[in-house]
């Protein structure tokens, strides 16, 4: 073990283990199969998606995880997707066996994704750019004795066996490399909608005509280098925008956070294992402690307490009584229940939410829009400069009408303009990547430059996780009796007790044992000390005067009142500075489903005149929605399921999560929490791409005008058309690449 | 100068021979993960041998 160490500064950070996740579903046979790539005779192979891997020595942990346990064969681990593939003797060690190996060892797994996205179309993209390559250095090669003078006896000689194996070349870059866009142009305008793609294709085919005209007429081998470079250079650009989407993607919905199968009570009463997908309405479920409710239900048994922490944001136990309705999404705490089943999973609250504001992702981004729009202007005004210069060369020289017109087609072809969108985005997307904010595509970055108004959600948002400030409002307590509350809470899972064990941590406190230990589910903690009874609880458990307004937490000895502990929720640091400068340019609000216990901390520190309480999800939804009838362009900032519906629904929804692998609701991007302080500089980086983007435009534009004027005079022979778009698409890339460097070096001098 | 379409036609062939050698390379996987292969040159294949070594 001793390289484990040594591999990397960072071993032995041990990634957070989930020991409390029960694998108990992976025991469903129906279930495992799926979730394996493949099962032969005696061994097995599965993928899975291990988030906490995060250096050199868990690569090297993972992988000779076969020492830890006979079953496994063998492991893989791909760092960059993180998952390990993993083959392993099913009969010596089952699938569960596994999943809690590699939980203990603290790679939790995650079996909620199995890898659908196959890698075909990515290295198809990757195929067709070396075939462009390959061709665009061959005929360049071949090309060359073209730019010396062609009528020289050296040159004459070759030229037309060159001419022909050009040809050859140049024909797996058009029915290969090119098909995308031809084919796109095809369907666009079979659907009489003009994209981007139609002036690429017509400029394409243009081109490729008039050099088989050419070469097959004798007159050397055209403009084939032009056209292979320019299929090379728009490929470049895919890839380019499809590394950045890899280098980013992060995609997980919400159903990740749901289990995937849940144990259900048949006639006898006997639970089993079944799939969450194959529960109905009316179906008889047992949740087990610490697990999450998979569906809106009926509580049948006892009463439960749920933490809907993770609905609604607030941490505090709910209390359920028999016959009440259960929320999907709560977390149960306690001993196990039983409840019935009223909605299917697809049909639940959240769910439901959810898919109300789903539909953004169908709308195509304003971003595409713009791009179509922008070549539908093009085609025409490219058609009617053809048609003019045709008509007047008519008069002058008839001879030289076709000429001319395939010149402007060839030379309009807009290869710059449509290189600007993915590499002013793309990398307007990597500086932000870098500077802890990532974004799902690059419409949202559009989107963003445009936002006149942000909303923030408290909980988890603007205030840590679980973080808070806690302070002792009664008479100073004995060491003795602090000593006694320390080793009381650190026996209880309930979020409160977790918060204050956390703050006696600080304190260094000797362990007290403390006799008769008992929890009450929703109520408190109860134990003897030094003979006395101590009671640790709400106000009703403990029989003190409730407070307003304020998570407490009361404390008695003996029947004796000794004072409570009150929790403040502590705001995420360097938010002031934010609040500061966001003020001076947008509308700023704060929405909280919790109650006005920190709105006077808000308002006063932060200086935020809008803000609205007791927000159910759907009331968030609504406040957006509010906003956007009022012509705002609303910016949604929250951490997760519970403000789903409102990130969904906002222009740009950012979600704000502690660790960015761990769970990524729909949103349009994910910031780090500890950066959200930068909110302010990561609009101004979406203001400057914006402005990048219509430069590059420009440039693009002039180099087409430039083009268009050799044509139109006849100019445009091959050596030219040959100089003039590759340089065009460099600038392009040239331009968008250092602009976004100079702005990161300049601008900002942080990091 | 005749030799110059010979010395074409190798060049394509020995271009072709690239392309292809690319085209598996890219099929059979090897640029899929571009980190792990680097980290995992610097384990030692035996552990055993390791430990026999240090205790000499």
């Amino acid at each position: 073990m001793g390289q484990f160490y040594s591999l990397d500064d960072n071993a032995g950070v041990r990634p957070v283990s989930r020991s409390k996740h029960t694998y108990k579903y992976l025991e469903n046979e129906e279930l495992a199969n799926e979730l394996l790539d493949f099962r032969e005779g005696e061994s097995s192979r599965i993928t899975i998606l291990l988030p906490q891997i995060h250096c050199a020595s868990c690569v090297w942990l993972l992988e000779n995880i076969h020492k830890l346990n006979k079953g496994i064969i063998s492991s893989e681990v791909n760092f960059v997707n993180k998952r390990a593939s993993i083959h392993f003797k099913h009969q010596e060690i089952s699938l569960k066996e596994l999943a809690e190996l590699l939980d203990r060892i603290g790679y939790a797994p995650k079996f909620d994704s199995p890898e659908k996205h196959s890698s075909k179309v990515k290295r198809d993209l990757v195929l067709k750019l070396a075939v462009a390559g390959f061709c665009f250095g061959n005929i360049m090669l071949l090309s060359f004795p073209e730019y010396l003078n062609p009528d020289e006896d050296f040159v004459g000689k070759f030229r037309s066996i060159f001419s022909y194996i050009i040809l050859g070349l140049s024909l797996p870059v058009l029915v290969y490399s090119a098909s995308d866009y031809l084919k796109s142009a095809f369907k666009a305008v079979k659907a009489k909608a003009i994209n981007l793609d139609v002036p690429i294709s017509i400029g394409i085919a243009v081109l490729y005509g008039r050099s088989v005209y050419d070469i097959f007429a004798g007159n050397g081998p055209g403009y084939m280098d032009s056209f292979a470079g320019f299929v090379f250079f728009l490929l470049i650009g895919k890839w380019f925008q499809q590394k950045t989407y890899d280098y980013l993607s992060f995609d997980r919905d919400y159903t990740s956070y749901f289990p995937m199968a849940v144990s259900r009570l048949n006639e006898n009463g006997d639970e089993e294992v079944v799939k969450i997908g194959s529960i109905n309405q009316g179906d008889l479920i047992r949740i087990h402690n610490e697990e999450v409710i998979p569906a809106d239900a009926e509580l049948l048994s006892g009463d439960a307490h749920i933490n809907y922490s993770f609905v609604t944001g607030e941490s505090e136990l709910i209390h359920k009584h028999k016959g009440d309705l259960l929320f999907a999404g709560g977390r149960l705490h306690g001993e196990s229940v039983e409840i019935r089943i009223k909605k299917k999973v697809n049909q639940s609250y959240l769910t439901q939410l959810w898919e109300s504001a789903g539909e953004k992702d169908c709308q195509k981004g304003s971003l595409q829009e713009l791009t179509d729009s922008l070549g539908r202007r093009f085609t025409l005004i490219v058609i009617i400069i053809a048609i003019l210069a045709g008509a007047i060369w008519y008069y002058i020289e008839p001879s030289n009408v076709i000429n001319i017109v395939t010149s402007v087609l060839i030379v309009a072809c807009p290869c710059a303009l449509a290189l600007s969108v993915p590499f002013t985005f793309g990398n307007a997307q990597r500086l932000l990547g870098r500077k802890g904010i990532y974004f799902k595509n690059a419409d949202a970055i559009e989107r963003l430059a445009h936002v006149d108004t942000v909303v923030f959600d408290k909980t988890g948002t603007l205030s840590e996780t679980d973080g808070y400030r806690i302070r002792f409002v009664g008479e100073e307590l004995t060491n003795g009796v602090r000593e006694a509350i320390a080793s009381l809470v650190a026996n209880s899972n309930h979020p409160l007790s977790k918060a204050l064990s956390a703050h006696f941590k600080d304190s260094k406190l000797h362990n007290k044992t403390v006799s008769s230990f008992r929890e009450h589910i929703g109520k408190g903690l109860s134990g003897n000390y030094d003979g006395k009874h101590l009671l640790i609880g709400s106000p009703e458990f403990v029989g003190a005067l409730p407070v307003d307004n304020l998570t407490s937490v009361f404390i008695s000895l003996d029947g004796e009142i000794l004072g409570h502990y009150v929790f403040e929720s502590t705001f995420r640091p360097g938010l002031e500075n934010m609040f500061n400068s966001l003020h001076s340019a947008f509308d700023v609000h704060v929405l909280s489903g919790d109650s006005e216990k920190d709105k006077l901390a808000i308002s006063d520190q932060y200086n935020i005149a809008n803000m609205a309480f007791k927000q159910s999800p759907q009331d968030k939804l609504k406040y957006i929605e509010n906003l956007q009838k009022h012509g705002k362009r609303v910016l949604m900032l929250g951490d997760g399921l519970n403000d789903a519906g409102a990130l969904m629904k906002s222009d740009v929804g950012i979600s704000v999560a502690e660790d960015i692998y761990n769970f990524s609701p729909a949103c349009d991007a994910i910031v780090e929490a500890n950066k959200l302080h930068s909110l302010f500089r990561y609009i101004s980086i979406s203001k400057y791409a914006v402005r990048l983007l219509k430069y590059s435009y420009i440039f693009s534009l002039i180099y087409n005008l430039t083009g268009l004027g050799f044509a139109v005079f006849n100019l445009l022979n091959p050596l030219v058309a040959a100089i003039i778009m590759p340089l065009s698409s460099i600038s392009v890339v040239a331009l968008t690449y250092l602009g976004t460097v100079w702005y990161e070096r300049r601008v900002y001098k942080w990091n | 100068m005749e030799v110059i379409f010979l010395l074409i036609g190798v060049s394509v062939c020995l271009a072709l021979v690239f392309l292809y050698a690319f085209f598996w390379a890219n099929k059979s996987g090897q640029f899929e993960d571009d980190v792990t292969p680097a980290y995992r040159i610097l384990f030692d294949d035996n552990e055993e041998e390791e430990n026999s070594s240090k205790q000499e």
